[in-house]
Formats: C-alpha cells, sequence, structure tokens
C-alpha cells in the first residue's frame, strides 16, 4: 500500500552489529544507497523476511523527507543521531570535544 | 574480597558455553530474532542505537587488579580501547560483535567475572557503598551481605521472571553512598540496642517516569531473618507486581497503589509462611563468606606531615582534600580517583589507563579496585604517605581530576550518542559543563555539588537526585533539557523539581551557571552547599536566575 510518507528499511547486521540499509537489492552500510519507498507494505514484507533470517536484526522502518539540499535524511532526531554515529570523540581520554552539543542533529 | 569457588568456576563457564552454542544457531539461523533476543539479554548483550553493547557485573562494585587488566585486554581485543562504568557500578563495553562475545564472556570468566543477569526482569547486580569496609563512619561493613545476596539472586528459580527488573542497594554506613532510598529495595546495614547485627530494609524506591523515594519496610530484621524475608518481598512482588503495563510494573507502582500498611501486611502474611531458619545459610557457609571480607591487616601508622614546600604541587592540596577521606585505620584513605577530568566523557576509561590503574592498586591500595555510582573509582586503603607519590603517578595517566563531590564530578548516562532509548544526547552536554567550570579554584569555591543528566526519562543519569538535574527530551525535532533543582540522593533523599520550560542544547550552560552565581550570592557563607541553600530558600530564587529575560 502506498503512503504519503518516505520511508526507508533499516536493521543492524547480526554479527558485526553494525547499521545496515535496505538498498532494493540487499544490504548495504552506506544510507546514501538506501532504498527510498513510499510502498510501506513492501517494504514491511522484506522486514518479516529479514526479521526470520540470520543476516539482519532489529529491522524497523525510519521516515525519510528530503532536505534544502535535496538530499533524504531521517526525519526523526534518533535516527539522524543514529546516523551520524557517536558525536562525542570517544577514543580519546580526556575529550575535548565540547562544543558538539551545537551541533544540531 | 570473594574469590569464585569450583561451583562458580563452573557454572560460569557452562553458562558461556550455552551461550556460544546459542550464538552458532542464532549465525546459523536455527533461532530466529524473536528467540535469541531474550537469551542474549539474559547474558548482557544489548543491540543499542549503532551496535551491540556488552553490560559486565562488578558485584557490588568490587574488583580486583587482575579483573581490570582482563577488562583492559578485553577492551583491545575486543572492543574499541575503552570501558564505561556505569550509573548501577558495572562496565559496558559498547562496539563487541556478536561472534566474538562468546570468546570475550570466556576470557571473563577465567577472571572471575561474567554479564549474568545484567538485563531482563530479575534481580539486577547488586550495589553496595564503594567505600564498604574502610570508611571511617562505618557501622557494618555491607559487602559479606552484598554476596550473600548476589549468590541468593544469582539464577533463583522464582525470580528470573519479574513484572520487571529489580534493584538493590546496601550500605552499613552514616552517610549514604549508595543512594539506597532510589532501588526498588534498599538494606542499611544497622544494630538493635543490644548491639546485634541487622538490616533496615526500604521498599519502593526510583527513578525513571515516575520518581519515588523508598518507604521503610522493617526498622530492623535480624541478619538471619534477611533472605526469608527478601523471598516474602519477591513473591509478594512477584503475585502482585503488573505484568499488563510495563510502565507500571516496578515494585514502587505497587508499593504506591498498595500503600505501605497492605503491602506489608502480605509480606508478612508470606514471611510466617517461610521456613525462616531454612533460609539462612549454616555457620560454616557464613563464616566462609565473612572470611572473603575480612578487614586487611593494616598497622595503624602516624599521619604524615605535609610539607608545604614539596608536597604542595600544583593541585596536590586539592586532591588530598577533595579526593580522599578518612579510614578506619589511622594513617590511611579511602581515594576517589575521578574519571571526571575536565571536557572528558564521564565513566569512560581507556585501557591503558585501566593497566595503569591496576598496577597503581597493586602497589598502594592491596590489588583492589571499587566502582561507584557517580562513575568513578575508588582504591580504598591507601597509606597516607604514599598518597603523594599516588597522586603523581594518577596524573600520569590523566586520573588526578581533583573534583570528587564538586561540580565537575558530574554524572550522566550514554544519552543519544550510544543508547536507543535515548531522546537527547547527554555526554556532550556534561563535557561543556565540565569545562565551563573547569577551573579548579572555581569547583572549591562553588564546593559540593551534583549535576546528574539522563538522555531521557529512564533516568539512568540519576537526574531525579541530582543537585541540579538535566532531563534531555526531544521537543519539535530538537534536543530541549529540562532543568530539575533539589534533588538529592542520601539518607535525607529529595527529588529534584522542576522549574519550568526546557531549554535547547546551546542554552543549558549559560543557564546552569546563572543557577551558580544566584547560589554564590544567597549562600550564608562559604560553608553553606548548594543544597543547604535551596532547601532554606526554595525553587523561587533559582527558578527567577533561570528564567532571567536574558540581554
Amino acid at each position: 500500500m502506498k503512503t504519503s510518507q518516505s520511508l526507508i528499511l533499516t536493521g543492524n547486521h547480526v554479527l558485526e552489529g553494525h547499521i545496515l540499509y535496505w538498498t532494493g537489492k540487499g544490504w548495504d552500510q552506506q544510507f546514501a544507497h538506501a532504498l527510498v519507498s513510499d510502498d510501506a507494505e513492501s517494504l514491511e514484507a522484506r522486514l518479516r523476511e529479514y526479521e526470520a533470517c540470520n543476516l539482519v536484526t532489529g529491522c524497523y522502518l525510519i521516515a525519510v523527507a528530503r532536505d534544502e539540499y535535496g538530499h533524504w535524511q531521517p526525519v526523526k532526531m534518533r535516527e539522524r543521531a543514529r546516523l551520524r554515529g557517536p558525536s562525542i570523540d570517544y577514543h580519546n581520554p580526556t575529550s575535548m570535544n565540547a562544543e558538539s552539543i551545537n551541533v544540531s542533529l | 574480597m570473594y574469590r569464585y569457588d569450583e561451583f562458580d568456576y563452573s557454572f560460569v563457564k557452562k553458562r558461556v558455553q550455552q551461550f556460544r552454542t546459542q550464538v552458532e544457531r542464532r549465525l546459523s539461523g536455527a533461532l530466529s530474532e524473536d528467540e535469541f533476543k531474550p537469551l542474549r539479554l539474559m547474558n548482557g548483550v544489548y543491540l543499542q542505537l549503532h551496535a551491540y553493547m556488552l553490560r559486565i557485573a562488578i558485584p557490588y562494585g568490587l574488583f580486583s587488579s587482575a579483573q581490570m587488566r582482563t577488562l583492559a585486554m578485553i577492551a583491545d581485543r575486543y572492543d574499541r580501547g575503552y570501558g564505561h562504568i556505569t550509573t548501577r557500578q558495572n562496565i559496558q563495553f559498547n562496539w563487541p560483535k556478536l561472534a566474538e562475545i562468546p570468546d570475550l564472556l570466556d576470557d571473563l570468566a577465567e577472571s572471575g567475572m561474567h554479564a549474568i543477569q545484567t538485563s531482563g526482569n530479575c534481580i539486577r547486580n547488586v550495589t553496595c557503598d564503594p567505600w564498604a569496609g574502610a570508611a571511617a563512619d562505618e557501622v557494618f561493613d555491607p559487602r559479606p551481605i552484598a554476596e550473600i545476596l548476589r549468590q541468593w539472586s544469582s539464577l533463583h528459580p522464582e525470580f528470573v521472571f519479574l513484572p520487571r527488573k529489580f534493584k538493590i542497594a546496601l550500605s552499613g554506613a552514616k552517610q549514604d553512598r549508595a543512594a539506597v532510598y532510589l532501588h526498588d529495595l534498599g538494606i542499611y546495614m544497622v544494630q538493635d540496642k543490644e548491639g546485634n547485627p541487622g538490616c533496615q530494609i526500604v521498599i519502593g524506591g526510583g527513578q525513571g517516569r515516575t520518581p519515588m523515594i523508598a518507604k521503610t519496610l522493617d526498622e530492623f530484621i535480624p541478619q538471619h531473618a534477611l533472605l526469608a524475608r527478601l523471598e516474602a518481598v519477591m513473591r509478594v512482588y512477584n503475585r502482585y507486581g503488573r505484568r499488563d503495563n510495563k510502565y507500571k510494573a516496578r515494585i514502587k507502582i505497587l508499593v504506591h497503589e498498595l500503600g505501605l500498611e497492605a503491602f506489608r501486611k502480605e509480606v508478612d502474611q508470606e514471611f510466617a509462611r517461610i521456613d525462616v531458619a531454612a533460609c539462612w545459610l549454616n555457620k560454616e557457609e557464613e563464616a566462609r563468606i565473612n572470611s572473603y571480607f575480612a578487614p586487611p591487616d593494616l598497622v595503624p601508622l602516624p599521619e604524615p606531615k605535609w610539607d608545604e614546600d614539596h608536597d604542595t604541587k600544583p593541585g596536590f592540596q586539592q586532591w588530598l582534600s577533595h579526593n580522599t577521606h578518612p579510614h578506619k585505620v589511622a594513617g590511611y584513605r579511602v581515594v576517589t580517583i575521578s574519571l571526571k577530568a575536565t571536557g572528558a566523557i564521564p565513566g569512560d576509561i581507556h585501557s591503558q589507563q585501566m593497566r595503569a590503574l591496576a598496577d597503581l592498586a597493586d602497589r598502594f591500595a592491596l590489588g583492589e579496585i571499587r566502582a561507584t555510582h557517580t562513575q568513578n573509582l575508588v582504591l580504598a586503603h591507601v597509606k597516607a604517605r604514599d598518597l603523594a607519590e599516588l597522586w603523581q603517578e594518577l596524573a600520569a595517566s590523566g586520573l588526578a581530576s581533583a573534583n570528587h563531590g564538586l561540580i565537575g564530578d558530574l554524572i550522566c548516562c550514554p544519552g543519544l550518542d550510544y543508547c536507543g532509548l535515548a531522546t537527547a544526547r547527554s555526554i556532550p552536554l556534561a563535557q561543556q559543563i565540565s569545562r565551563r567550570f573547569g577551573d579548579p579554584a572555581r569547583q572549591k569555591l562553588i564546593g559540593e555539588m551534583a549535576i546528574k543528566i539522563s538522555g531521557c526519562i529512564n533516568a539512568c543519569g540519576h537526574h531525579h537526585v541530582g543537585h541540579i538535574g538535566i532531563l534531555g527530551l526531544e521537543k519539535s525535532g530538537q534536543e530541549s533539557y529540562q532543568i530539575t533543582l533539589g534533588g538529592h540522593a542520601g539518607h535525607d533523599a529529595s527529588i529534584g523539581e522542576r522549574t519550568g520550560p526546557g531549554f535547547a542544547g546551546g542554552e543549558v550552560v549559560d543557564a546552569i551557571e546563572r543557577v551558580i552565581d544566584r547560589y554564590l550570592e544567597l549562600r550564608k557563607g562559604s560553608d553553606e552547599p548548594f543544597l543547604q541553600t535551596y532547601r532554606r530558600l526554595g525553587k523561587e530564587p533559582f527558578q527567577q536566575a533561570l528564567y532571567q529575560p536574558q540581554a
């Protein structure tokens, strides 16, 4: 069923844990390669298919919209944070990256 | 400290072997995620925002230098070189790969550690005063009881599928350093008029979306009746706790809805059916457990005279004053290692720091380390005459921040930088506050202060009991931070009061600074702490400072 909402199917790699996006043909770590679709029913069918397999886990759909540059971006802040990864410099024992709070999600 | 016996060792090893085959079946497709998820959670494996996360139990926050070295090895071999001390005295690793977790757990088991019951609706890792067995203000050492509770609650067949998770904390000292009143069940080690050891039991505390301070269920339960009493409490909770609504399933809601008297009546009826003596340990077993926590053989020493010329290197005196505390034995100190360097991520510790600290624990503190619920570490038995040398060594590893109990010693949850449940980031805000108030002289001037930050309503960052609490939420697609004031986690615990509308991320630090400046104006002398000033004057003057029109 078509919806007015543009959607992407995402999940995590079972073995490695990292984030994956459904491209329409397979799974990819690049958000830019994700299939954007308004066919929620079809994506949900894929979701159920992959939840039952041993490749991807924690699958769900995320809403996306075009930003001012015409690029797809997740609508929700949580998904934007997930896409960008930690905003902190966790490799540095005394991280001084204190201004990241001013980086808009 | 407690050491695994043959039973513990073989049990944990068998559990790892079970998990290894469960992972293999998941990876072969024989187990679906629905089938596998409860199994991985029982072994502390979460799926977070970006990756898996493994939460490892540190029973009552106590571990050895050898275990710290194992954690350092795990950080390097299986993760990204660091770990994170949690607000429940555990340690988390944020990037393990599922296929490697069985090997990781095997390495942990070799070191006498595991991740069992660090998730799920069971009795979680029991927490306790991190200064236990050392602090000068201690009445009874709570660790033997904590260990007995650990053994009792580990895979207790009646209590592995509770309505919701269940957290227990213990303290045996005059000062509560374990947030006992904010737990599902809290225990204060006390004595009756004849001096017999026993427990005051408090029930129904907690934070989350419905913060509550625990109420006293029993003023005094003799020690030998403790397990029977807890069995009765758990049975009542198991029977009546709400399983229909996750948000009403904690015991605090049951106690609140039933009322304390009715709850106690139910517990009393259940207690009357239990064979109290059969629930307790035999004398030999009790003595065996107690022996692991026998006070170390410390010879009292004269207090050193700090030489103003030689021992007052920049920072040492402030560290001595804030990060070392009186010990039971003359000439010794309890030392808090702050994991809150200016601008650092609260609670994070890197593998090289872990190894350095393990070496220092061996040299200066009988090879023992404790994790605190305020995301710091403790060396409990340090000779006062060694402090200057220890401080220098700590400084070389970036571990000598002299801010314990001060504004820089803030705690925060992982927030939206890691956590799948979070609604806003908390770590970058903690870093920014830490930097704004980084000047040691300013921290000293402000004095005792507890800022606590949570990135969602679940309150892992204990914001409800922060003198200044910060709760991160999402509002119209942006991060918004609510500020509460006057919270406290001690014997005189209080829940912070909401002040008004939330602040955007970039506004919070200025708002905090206005509260601090107002406090400095209003306090009665330099020794009146913020909490006391707040309790004396109430919310209004601070609320005005927060929301005053900005130029």
